[in-house]
């Protein structure tokens, strides 16, 4: 009984977690709040009934669980790859190479709004799949964003549709993938053995099954009529482009990882050096590359500066997680679905609560439910197991009013959060369903 | 001409006064070539295809002004949306960082004007910047539009430019700084103004960001001495 008690207000504090990011509130803050409210529970729980998730470990064990080995964990494991993903990030802005990609994709479709538009949407989510934070998102977002306008698109349409090529191009993402394959071995430490390249086929069937639902979305609620802005643009059109040969660059760390089965570091590192060789950035002495280097490294952690506080104190949530898990089990534990085609549909139909750091989300309050799912399902093979989680985090949360750069593109765009969510919310759940669909199709058997 | 412009170095920032009579004194030639770099498509134009397109965008405002004064006579633009199956809407805003959005047409009749920007410019009591001088060139511009969208054999609509092409398909567009030129010169006539409308883009800007307008200022004086946006240059 104590147990059920216990996982009620785990619940409760869960949708004080919704309502707290709706509001907008600080995430990194609420995480931490999170991590210390739930170990509370926990330990308060372990008193009354003991629990075999804090079996033979003093207090002062779950508190370095919690507080120590969490964040220690997750950055030696996870955020030097956000580190290096931003570094390179940073290198393909300051070569010219992502704005030259733009510009060649804009000359390709020329002045029709919905092929350009389309064409966009596709280059920027290949080039989210190497990139990431916020700093190359919004370096990306002013050269798109005044493009989308100008071809007189309206402003809450093209905000979707760029916001929703990044979601789909993060699916197939190698720093996202990692981050998320972290949190799911900590719960299966089975699925260690699980790499980028065992997932790359659905990463990319993932990323295409995005992109369409978005540019469906995008051109269903765009308006039909043509239509012309007088905007004062202070900048004439670039001129300056990155020769051909450095355009490969974008997708070269994914291509390392995959075909070479390179470490990722070194294919963010080499990938780097191969942009900056191709676009005359290394040219002058010793000194001033080390320098140039040093500042895109720099500029990178920048970047990455405001969610890596986040990301920790998400860590230490994670691991409180591994503790509230006994509490859920008490009350949900006994509808956990643990055929196939049950998760699938379970699945499908939630995707929706990967919104606002909910339930579903990885980098929310995902870990708890994800837990005793795996907790229920011990033996589930993590290809079709992990997949599924990425659908119901990665739709949702690269659409969400609480991702960093959809916040920061409401007040670029002056697009409302209502308008944008018309279509996010749609947009998030038909992609996460699809994508339960074909992954039950595709891996459904090995369960 | 390019003796009555002020020949400030780049450093000296004049002042709104000597900043609008550098403006007014600029040629035709100048403000087109000033929006025709501003298209994304500006790279895949050579210099002969550019002044082509130019010099049509040109004769297809100023026919459209002389045959809408042949057949409204010569009433304001004001009036003119009146008689015409339009909806003119007042908005607050959209400006986005260097970007300050005027108004906007959509097809098939909505003409959105944004207040914010009007109300800054207004708010500097310039001599002829009025709000009611401003609402009549902005109207003309978003009325050739209007007119464009109703006759697929426009100019704007019509000429094009191959982007590429595979095996038989061609893949051509039309280019948007050509009907941006023809509603340009359309408010021009039919406002019978001294000077470009597009002042007001400079202006506006000013009001928002003066290191930009003052960086675009430079640009239209530097395209003024180069001798670019000279029409005999073209020839």
């Amino acid at each position: 009984m104590s147990n059920v008690i216990i996982g009620i207000l785990l619940i409760a504090s869960f949708v004080f977690m919704v309502w707290y990011c709706m509001k907008g509130y600080n995430l990194m803050v609420g995480f931490f709040v999170m991590a210390t409210i739930w170990t509370i529970l926990a330990l308060i729980g372990n008193a009354i009934t003991p629990a075999a998730s804090m079996d033979g470990k003093s207090v002062m064990d779950v508190l370095e669980f919690v507080y120590a080995d969490g964040p220690a964990a997750y950055a030696s494991s996870i955020l030097v790859n956000v580190f290096f993903g931003a570094f390179f990030g940073r290198v393909l802005m300051d070569t010219g190479i992502a704005a030259t990609l733009i510009r060649k994709v804009v000359e390709l479709g020329g002045d029709r709004p919905r092929l350009t538009m389309s064409l966009l949407c596709i280059v920027t989510a290949i080039i989210f799949m190497s990139m990431t934070g916020i700093g190359p998102v919004i370096s990306i977002a002013v050269i798109v964003l005044p493009i989308l306008f100008s071809l007189g698109v309206e402003a809450p349409v093209a905000l979707f549709a760029f916001m929703g090529s990044i979601m789909a191009g993060i699916f197939a993402n190698m720093v996202n993938f990692k981050q998320y394959q972290e949190m799911y071995v900590g719960f299966a430490p089975a699925a260690k053995s699980y790499t980028y390249n065992d997932y790359f086929t659905i990463g990319m069937i993932g990323m295409i099954v995005g992109l369409v639902v978005v540019l469906v979305i995008a051109n269903l609620t765009m308006k039909k009529g043509k239509s012309h802005n007088w905007a004062i643009d202070s900048q004439p059109a670039g001129k300056e482009n990155a020769p051909w040969y450095s355009w490969i660059s974008v997708i070269l760390p994914v291509l390392g990882v995959v075909l070479l089965k390179l470490p990722i570091i070194l294919g963010f590192i080499l990938s780097g050096i191969y942009a900056m060789a191709t676009t005359g950035k290394l040219k002058g002495n010793y000194s001033e590359i080390c320098r140039r280097f040093a500042k895109l490294f720099t500029d990178g952690s920048i970047d990455v500066a405001p969610m890596i506080g986040f990301l920790l104190s998400l860590a230490m949530f994670n691991n409180a997680a591994t503790f509230a898990a006994p509490y859920f089990t008490a009350i949900i534990g006994n509808i956990v679905p643990t055929t196939a085609i049950a998760l699938t549909i379970v699945f499908a139909l939630l995707v929706p609560l990967g919104f606002f750091r909910g339930p579903m989300n990885w980098v929310g309050s995902g870990s708890a439910i994800f837990a005793v799912i795996l907790a229920a399902n011990p033996a589930i093979p993590v290809q079709f197991m992990y997949p599924l989680t990425a659908a119901t985090t990665v739709f949702p949360q690269h659409l969400d009013v609480t991702q960093s750069w959809v916040a920061w593109g409401f007040g670029y765009a002056k697009v409302s959060s209502r308008d944008f969510m018309k279509r996010s919310i749609p947009a998030g759940w038909i992609s996460g369903a699809i994508m339960c669909l074909i992954i039950f199709i595709m891996y459904g058997h090995l369960v | 001409m390019l003796a009555q412009i002020s020949t400030k170095t780049d450093d000296q920032k004049p002042n709104i006064a000597v900043l609008i009579a550098d403006l007014k004194a600029l040629p035709e030639s100048v403000w087109c070539d000033y929006l025709f770099n501003r298209d994304l498509l500006v790279a895949r134009i050579g210099p002969e295809k550019r002044a082509e397109l130019i010099a049509g965008a040109i004769k297809c405002g100023t026919d459209l002004a002389q045959e809408t004064a042949r057949s409204y006579g010569s009433i304001p633009a004001s009036e003119l949306v009146d008689q015409l199956p339009l909806q003119v809407k007042p908005e607050d805003s959209q400006t986005i960082q260097k970007q300050v959005f005027l108004a906007t047409f959509t097809e098939p009749n909505e003409i959105k004007i944004y207040q914010e920007p009007i109300n800054k410019l207004t708010a500097l009591k310039l001599p002829g910047f009025d709000r009611a001088a401003i609402t009549e060139i902005i109207l003309a511009h978003e009325l050739f539009h209007y007119f464009e969208s109703q006759d697929d054999q426009f100019y704007s609509r019509t000429s094009q430019i191959e982007l590429w092409h595979l095996g038989r398909y061609h893949h051509r567009s039309t280019v948007r700084a050509t009907s941006e030129i023809a509603a340009m010169i359309f408010s021009w006539r039919l406002n019978d103004l001294s000077f470009s409308p597009l002042i007001l883009d400079i202006l506006m800007l000013y009001c928002y960001n003066p290191e930009a307008a003052h960086d675009c200022y430079q640009e239209l004086l530097a395209l003024a001495r180069s001798g670019q946006g000279d029409p005999e240059s073209d020839q």
